[in-house]
């Protein structure tokens, strides 16, 4: 998958639209990561 | 005080580069944080980000965002909680600025991470991000710059690892 980048449409938009535009290809990637099952694990103990 | 419900970062593939998850609770509410590095190889999107921040973004910039692990699950991101379960306690947001600072500490650890950008989407938000980063962590964060891009919602964190001949002076 290849994340392209509109910049006229980004600049349309609002802080909170593009925010939530860019959780929504981040939620995207991670459901299509879970589904294919190309999630990988990186330590990090927070105690 | 936060729980952690992340043992490890959850790394996933987001378009040319991955993403990284951590999950954590305040109280009973459920929040994921997400890290996604900005693309330095599409020239235009490269120029874009750095025109709003101000300098030429290396790799290993990261945007950092966070929300309800519900809204996330639903897709209605930035939705507040039901008015019977909003927090209007000094406590909760001392608490999410501890778990915001624990978590960045270790994605830089973990990551070598040079720089992290904000955004507030809210006043509310805006007020939090001001308040907490008058005392950033000095031995990761090396210089902070607010008011950034459209409405001065943003926000970039240089770490140590942005520019290393200045570590050692700058750490606390």
């Amino acid at each position: 998958m290849c994340l392209k980048h509109d910049i006229s449409t980004l600049k349309k938009m609002t802080v909170a639209e593009r925010k939530a535009e860019a959780m929504r290809q981040l939620k995207e990637s991670f459901d299509l990561a879970e589904r294919s099952g190309t999630l990988r694990l990186r330590k990090a103990k927070a105690g | 005080m936060p729980s952690y419900l992340s043992k490890s970062f959850l790394e996933f593939p987001h378009g040319a580069l991955t993403a990284h998850r951590f999950d954590f609770r305040i109280e009973q509410h459920d929040f994921v944080m997400l890290f996604s590095e900005v693309i330095v190889n599409d020239p235009d999107y490269h120029a874009y980000r750095s025109e709003e921040v101000g300098f030429s973004i290396p790799p290993a910039c990261y945007d950092v965002k966070f929300d309800r692990l519900e809204n996330f699950n639903s897709g209605n991101f930035y939705a507040p909680p039901p008015a019977e379960l909003r927090s209007r306690k000094r406590r909760f947001a001392d608490e999410l600025a501890e778990a915001l600072e624990t978590i960045i500490r270790l994605h830089h650890k973990a990551y070598r991470a040079r720089a992290y950008f904000a955004i507030a989407e809210t006043e509310k938000l805006k007020r939090f991000y001001d308040r907490v980063l008058q005392h950033p962590p000095r031995d990761v964060i090396y210089e902070v710059n607010i008011a950034l891009g459209e409405g001065g919602r943003g926000y970039v964190l240089k770490t140590r690892y942005f520019n290393p001949e200045k570590n050692d002076s700058c750490r606390a």
